[in-house]
């Protein structure tokens, strides 16, 4: 996947300029273009239907997705807290299109509409602060 | 000065521009017996029939002139933008069928079955009335329909010889038959129209229910009305309602606004003198012939001026507010506004300390907001630690260009809040209480606008978090994760994805989609 996601940043650069820029005003952020090479790594037990609830860093949500390809069948959701909108709407609009894989970009200023949902595994990824909180609201 | 000036016409009274909660209960008769009439037409009783008769039967003009209708009921509108007029289409239907066959139904057990009643009555009728078709019963064996044809006979005579003048071949028509002078004909004509009527009720029940229940058009009354008699009429129908319902210990109906406006209307007017005659009025026990304003007047101050009632009050006070007109809804908007606002400005009041952006902080709150710590003894390096991540959080909302910024009290102790010029209201809970500065365990900043800070100020924290986890989502939580100060920063410059932005984002990313599948296999 990262090597498909480096090809396609090189051919939509100036989309992508476009995009970061959108988000950078939003979002009070520096963000580059550069930054989206940038790896992490996360590991995640993929058990079913997912919520995943980040802040919205691009490169969590490239690392989100480079773990479902593994689990091609069920059907995931994005909370993105409202941050880096425009890139998170690229990656997965991109990711669905080669991947066919269902994803949900939720652009929701909270998730509270999910507080009820107990068909989904509910997975924070991020800083303490933010799995802290998640796992409080769903306990 | 005319009292129509003063007391309004059908829908002034009926729907005022305040409008309040509350049945009224009134018989069609008390309107019919108060219209004009134009060449011979009660034009009350003609705009009733075009509205509601009209849908049972439509040639009402010869076999069922002498139908009464029975109760409209009158209640507050289901949308808010003011009050209808329904009638009570069972109760209505039962009188109709009661009329048709001068005879009284037995009043219903409650309302939920008058319907079915309604419809056993008319079967029954219709089996009756078919034996004596076919001869296998003898009219007189039958005491209501006997009646019925009894009661009838006279004005169906007398319609058809009236029709028989004015149409030749209705004239040949009731000549070979001899329905006027064959007595045996005339029954069989009777109650087959009868049968007729009663037929078409029931097989249409539930439809005329539903076309019923079609509120009144009341604009079409406003010039139909002779005023005097109506207000009159309407202010003894109410009074007696508001006597019964005093008598049985209920509350005063609603109907008794109009009486208030009424006697002051009269006590306006003091030479306006009027005089009705007063049989058939409904609830009337004295069953007196006449009934004049003075008589109202006296009856007014005897049974109702003197009560106490709260809603009675408010609404002596409201007239007495000769300043503001309580009958222009914008003014009562504009009042209704200014309450919401000071009843908003207390409940923060009751849990906040707020001082604008600038001005100097009382000895309490400048202790919550700007005080440093008075013994480091007792805090441990972790909460130390906290402790420089709360002030260094505070610090950086303190240099935002907030226009009030407040402390809380009672089940707010600990917070601040912060109020900007977009609406948005900020607060955390800081510290654990304002005597020890202690730093709280919170870990989230809440964002909400101020309407829903009114409302989050009434509620516990516990409250609160049940707010939020029964789904609501107009209150947002910030977590204090590394991107929080930009958070706060989209939050207080109003820099969000707007709907525009995200259709530009939508176009920008549809510029570059992958048509062929071809990249994906390489995954």
């Amino acid at each position: 996947m990262s090597n498909i996601l480096d090809e396609l940043i090189n051919s939509e650069e100036e989309i992508l300029e476009e995009l970061i820029k959108i988000d950078n005003q939003v979002c009070h952020t520096n963000f580059c273009l550069e930054d989206l090479h940038k790896k992490e790594q996360i590991e995640i037990n993929l058990l079913g239907d997912t919520l995943f609830i980040t802040e919205g860093e691009p490169n969590t949500t490239i690392a989100i997705l480079d773990e479902l390809i593994a689990q091609p069948n069920n059907t995931y959701y994005l909370f993105v807290n409202q941050r880096f909108l425009a890139l998170n709407k690229w990656l997965t609009t991109r990711f669905i299109e080669l991947t066919n894989i269902r994803i949900e970009l939720i652009t929701d200023i909270n998730y509270n509409k999910f507080l009820k949902r107990n068909d989904l595994f509910i997975m924070p990824i991020g800083e303490l602060a933010l799995v802290e909180q998640v796992k409080e609201d769903f306990s | 000065m005319q009292i129509e000036n003063l007391v309004g016409n059908f829908e002034d009274i009926f729907n005022p521009k305040v409008t309040y909660d509350g049945y009224f209960v009134i018989s069609s008769y008390d309107f019919i017996v108060s219209s004009k009439y134009s060449k011979g037409l009660n034009l009350v009783r003609e705009e009733l029939y075009k509205q509601y008769l009209s849908y049972i039967y439509p040639n009402h003009q010869n076999f069922i002139d002498s139908v009464n209708i029975s109760l409209l009921f009158y209640s507050s509108s289901k949308n808010g933008y003011g009050r209808e007029f329904t009638p009570a289409s069972d109760l209505f239907i039962k009188d109709y069928i009661s009329s048709l066959f001068k005879t009284s139904l037995k009043e219903p057990e409650n309302l939920e079955i008058i319907a079915e009643d309604n419809k056993n009555f008319l079967r029954e009728i219709l089996k009756n009335i078919k034996a004596i078709l076919n001869e296998k019963m003898n009219l007189e064996d039958n005491s209501i329909l006997y009646n019925a044809y009894l009661k009838t006979k006279n004005l169906v005579i007398k319609n058809l010889k009236d029709q028989a003048n004015n149409s030749k071949s209705i004239r040949e028509k009731l000549t070979n038959n001899s329905i006027l002078s064959n007595e045996k004909n005339l029954k069989f004509y009777i109650l087959s129209r009868l049968k007729e009527q009663a037929t078409s009720i029931l097989l249409h029940y539930d439809n005329i229910v539903k076309r019923m229940n079609k509120p009144l058009d009341m604009s079409k009354f406003n010039n139909l009305f002779d005023y005097d008699t109506l207000y009159l009429r309407l202010a003894k129908v109410f009074l007696n309602t508001s006597r019964d319902s005093l008598e049985k210990g209920h509350e005063l109906p609603t109907a008794v606004l109009f009486l208030y406006k009424y006697y002051n209307a009269l006590k306006v007017l003091k030479n306006y003198h009027f005089v009705i005659d007063a049989s058939n009025i409904l609830y009337d026990g004295e069953k007196r012939k006449k009934y004049s304003t003075r008589d109202f007047i006296r009856e007014f101050e005897r049974f109702i001026l003197p009560i106490e009632d709260p809603e009675i009050r408010y609404y002596q006070i409201m007239e007495k507010e000769n300043d503001i007109d309580y009958y222009d809804l914008n003014n009562v908007y504009k009042k209704l506004e200014y309450l919401k606002a000071l009843e908003d400005a207390r409940i923060i009041a009751a849990e906040w300390d707020f001082i604008p952006k600038g001005e100097s902080m009382t000895p309490r709150s400048q202790s919550l907001l700007t005080k440093k710590r008075k013994s480091s003894k007792d805090l441990d390096e972790e909460r130390e630690e906290k402790r420089e991540i709360v002030l260094k959080r505070q610090q950086f909302l303190n240099n935002t260009p907030y226009i009030y910024k407040g402390s809380g009290k009672n089940k707010f102790d600990g917070y601040i809040a912060y109020m900007y010029s977009n609406g948005f209201v900020i607060f955390e809970k800081f510290y654990e209480n304002q005597e020890t500065l202690l730093p709280s365990k919170s870990n989230a900043t809440y964002v909400m606008n101020i309407d829903n800070f009114v409302e989050m100020s009434k509620l516990s924290k516990p409250e609160i978090i049940k707010y939020i986890k029964a789904g609501n989502t107009d209150v947002m939580r910030k977590n204090h994760t590394s991107s929080w100060e930009a958070n706060m920063l989209s939050i207080i410059n109003s820099s969000f994805y707007s709907k525009e932005l995200i259709e530009k984002i939508d176009r920008l990313i549809s510029l570059g989609k992958i048509e062929n599948k071809e990249l994906g296999k390489t995954l």
